[in-house]
């Protein structure tokens, strides 16, 4: 079977849609980071689909945590897409990132990423 | 990166398990020692910890094991036993074995490690129910008053890991499920000083967590989560309540303001607070606004107040950290040594230019690059240098085995264990040491009934030391057994045809046929020793090191081996020396005078290569003979004096040029076998110096005089 692997895809209506694919991890944590700072630079509206069993770590909090701080400078939006992912919902209660209030990087909005709303 | 990190990783796990050794060791000497059953858990905590998060699964798991029987011992449940020292020390044994497998792909039988576990769960079972070193409060089961060891205390815990830890392979997810394990844990991730994309590194971290954890742990259980990580994160643990609130704040309240835990927290300066209640009238204020108290008492309320928040922050002050270090591969430190050897060579070929040139800028500029050389040759020298100590936990381990196996009670005393030698050295010096030692066990220390009926105490010792001695180190191997038969000994030389039977001999001389290819007078061979291999060989080890040994014994008392060794074997003071035209260098240590020669000396002697220094008949090898150099002899030739195993000997050549700073080259395949020489330098002009090996040039001397002696 075809192993699915990050990957971005614009949109007809010119928003973009980042794939994570079967992992996101320090090994194409790097990749994750690019892939998101060029779809925040080509468009207004980016989201991020989490595969189902996507493998993730550490890196992945503060990268979805970076890009969201970027799009909120930015004035752009960044969203989830589809349904979220049971180990990135682990993964935030194990690494204490659960976010209730609102966030001042993320101009006083509830964190859509941390607070277990998407998740 | 991951290859980086699991090197490192089995290099800290061979450091721990070796002072894991040490410690099981001390502490069948003081089993009741704290310190010591802390410093065994703390080791095998982390290379489980460590083993675990670099993948060492296999390891990780045997290693719990032991760990488990330990927090017992550590919490009182269980005592300090042989038995359990005998497990505890196979046990580190076996994760020697895995380490070493994990590195070669051997396979390791399996039934060892479980043979082993079973072996702790029966002595664990003997123990009463063992309560689990940490555990979560209980209020049904809330601790009596004044019961320090159940007492439950809140922490508060700040961890910021480097950037770049997550390279090095930690995760510190891991590390925040452990400390839930400790107790009830409140786990906040801060994202504060993670960047923008544009900033971000992927592979960097910028979470740091605060975290509240309420146990009935001391400090140090929870510094051993963090401690394979101690020295890459910043660390803050700090006590904020606990059962007995005196012990916290004296006299504060049960619980902190919010300022001040903003504070404590760095999360805001006191400035910042400052600036915030600038706006609203302070306690004091209020209270003479109102006339309920006046200036003065507030006033020194306040000094009051400053007086013992400056006391207190004086006693918490964490001291500074006196020392920091870094991890080098050693082929990185032999690279730099090699490096630092051609400076020093090219070093004496600027001087020698700059000497014949006697340009006055040149000459200057010649001796400032001599000064930094050598301070640059002694640095990095230094770098290369070990304490001793390191060797002998190993050492004690043997004595401990050994006696056991042949029934014999021995105690090691070691001192000197901070004497620092050069790494290769340390190296080469195991096999010497154990065949030493090992004959000291088998053939010096007598049964616990001989000892006692010679009036002896039951218990032999073994004592292994080592000391400074100028730029040499001496090694001391002492027993306080039956000492070496003199008689026996002559006897069986005599026999072997090593010596004659008239040869009159003090006692060094005799106890010097020990050393001969094939002696032994051991009446039996035993698994320990007695072949008669090995004590040649340690001479042989000990000489190949540009060192020397030599034996005390005293029949009934015991035997003193001491080894004599230099303190590093790249680059050494030498002095250099001509004939004809080829030149030579012999280790400055051993030279004690330089003399003149003469035409009329040599005559003096009737043909004999001797020499008369300051009323002492004293004997010479000529060099030119021996290497057959061709060529005119000088009128006046010279005698360096040297020192051979006590002994005085000459060597002539025709000019000694002087002192000489000798990086060490070894000989190639076709010349490593040439007696007499024992390596070569490259000298300031691009030629070569052979390193003479004075020992074997002084025996060979002495054999083919012996048999000049025979003949006859």
């Amino acid at each position: 079977m075809e192993k699915k692997t990050l990957s971005s895809t614009c949109r007809e209506d010119g928003s973009i849609l980042i794939s994570s694919g079967e992992r996101l991890t320090i090994e194409n944590a790097a990749a994750f980071v690019a892939c998101l700072r060029d779809a925040l630079a080509c468009s207004p509206c980016v989201a991020v689909a989490f595969d189902a069993d996507v493998e993730v770590d550490v890196t992945t909090l503060q990268v979805l945590c970076s890009a969201c701080k970027t799009a909120a400078a930015e004035g752009k939006t960044l969203t989830h897409h589809g349904p979220g992912a049971e180990s990135l919902h682990r993964l935030i209660v194990s690494a204490g990132a659960e976010r209730l209030g609102h966030c001042r990087h993320n101009n006083n909005n509830p964190c859509i990423w941390f607070s277990g709303i998407n998740q | 990166m991951m290859d980086t990190a699991t090197a490192t990783y089995r290099e800290e796990a061979a450091e721990l398990l070796a002072e894991l050794e040490t410690s099981l060791l001390e502490l069948e000497e003081r089993p009741d020692d704290i310190d010591l059953i802390n410093r065994v858990f703390r080791a095998m905590h982390t290379i489980k910890g460590s083993g675990s998060m670099f993948g060492f699964d296999e390891i990780a798991a045997f290693t719990h094991e032991v760990e488990t029987v330990f927090d017992m011992v550590r919490n009182g449940r269980m005592v300090v036993t042989r038995r359990l020292l005998d497990l505890t020390l196979k046990s580190r044994d076996h994760i020697t074995a895995l380490l070493e497998a994990s590195a070669s792909g051997e396979v390791i039988n399996k039934a060892a490690g479980d043979a082993i576990i079973a072996s702790l769960h029966q002595l664990t079972a003997q123990e009463p129910a063992a309560a689990p070193a940490c555990s979560r409060p209980d209020p049904a089961s809330a601790p009596a008053a004044g019961d320090s060891a159940k007492e439950y205390k809140t922490w508060r815990i700040r961890f910021r890991p480097r950037q770049e830890v997550l390279m090095r392979g930690t995760n510190p997810i891991t590390l925040l499920h452990e400390l839930r394990e400790l107790g009830t844990c409140r786990v906040v991730a801060q994202f504060d000083d993670v960047p923008l994309l544009a900033d971000m590194n992927g592979e960097h971290l910028y979470m740091y967590w605060d975290i509240i954890l309420t146990c009935n742990c001391g400090l140090a259980a929870i510094k051993d989560v963090f401690i394979f990580v101690e020295e890459d994160c910043e660390l803050k643990i700090e006590l904020i309540d606990s059962e007995n609130c005196d012990d916290v704040n004296g006299d504060d309240p049960g619980y902190k303001k919010l300022g001040e835990i903003l504070i404590e927290r760095g999360d805001l300066s006191a400035e910042d607070i400052q600036k915030a209640l600038r706006l609203q009238k302070r306690l004091g204020e209020l209270l003479i606004d109102q006339g309920i108290v006046s200036p003065e008492k507030v006033q020194s309320a306040l000094a009051e107040q400053e007086h013992v928040k400056t006391n207190r922050e004086q006693r918490t002050s964490p001291p500074a950290k006196d020392t920091a270090s870094i991890r080098v591969p050693a082929e990185k430190l032999d690279q730099l040594v090699n490096l630092v050897g051609e400076m020093v060579t090219v070093q004496a070929h600027l001087t020698q230019v700059a000497n014949a040139v006697r340009n006055p800028v040149f000459m200057n500029i010649a001796e400032e690059v001599e000064r930094l050389t050598n301070e640059l040759r002694e640095t990095t020298l230094n770098i290369r240098m070990l304490p001793i100590g390191t060797t002998f936990s190993k050492f004690k381990r043997l004595v401990r085995d050994l006696s056991r196996e042949l029934g014999k009670e021995i105690e090691m005393e070691t001192f000197g264990a901070d004497t620092e030698l050069d790494k290769t050295v340390i190296e080469k010096l195991n096999e010497p040491l154990v065949h030493i030692i090992r004959n000291s066990i088998d053939h010096g220390i007598e049964p616990p009934a001989v000892r006692v009926a010679a009036g002896k105490p039951a218990v032999g010792t073994v004592q292994l030391g080592a000391e400074h001695s100028g730029d040499s180190v001496l090694i001391t191997i002492r027993d306080d057994g039956a000492g070496l038969d003199r008689e026996a000994i002559r006897a069986k030389a005599v026999d072997k045809g090593l010596i004659a039977a008239t040869d009159e001999l003090s006692d060094a001389e005799i106890f010097d046929q020990i050393f001969a290819p094939g002696f032994s007078m051991a009446a039996t061979v035993t698994s320990v020793s007695g072949r008669g291999v090995g004590m040649d060989v340690v001479k042989r080890g000990i000489e190949g090191l540009r060192g020397s040994i030599a034996i005390d014994s005293r029949q009934g008392q015991g035997t003193a081996i001491t080894l004599k060794l230099p303190l590093t074997l790249a680059i050494i003071e030498s002095l250099l020396v001509r004939i004809g035209d080829s030149h030579f260098v012999l280790p400055l240590t051993t030279v004690e005078e330089c003399i003149a020669l003469t035409r009329a000396d040599v005559a003096a002697a009737h043909g004999r290569n001797l020499a008369r220094v300051r009323g002492k008949v004293t004997p010479y090898i000529s060099l030119r003979e021996q290497f057959a150099i061709g060529g005119r002899r000088p009128d006046i030739e010279q005698i360096v004096i040297v020192s051979v195993h006590g002994h005085s000997i000459g060597f002539v050549v025709d000019f000694v040029v002087g002192e000489h700073q000798t990086v060490i080259k070894p000989l190639g395949r076709m010349y490593q076998d040439v007696k007499g020489i024992s390596g070569a330098t490259i000298l300031g002009d691009g030629s070569v110096a052979l390193i003479l090996d004075l020992v074997v040039l002084a025996r060979t001397a002495e054999t083919a005089e012996h048999d000049q002696f025979r003949s006859r």
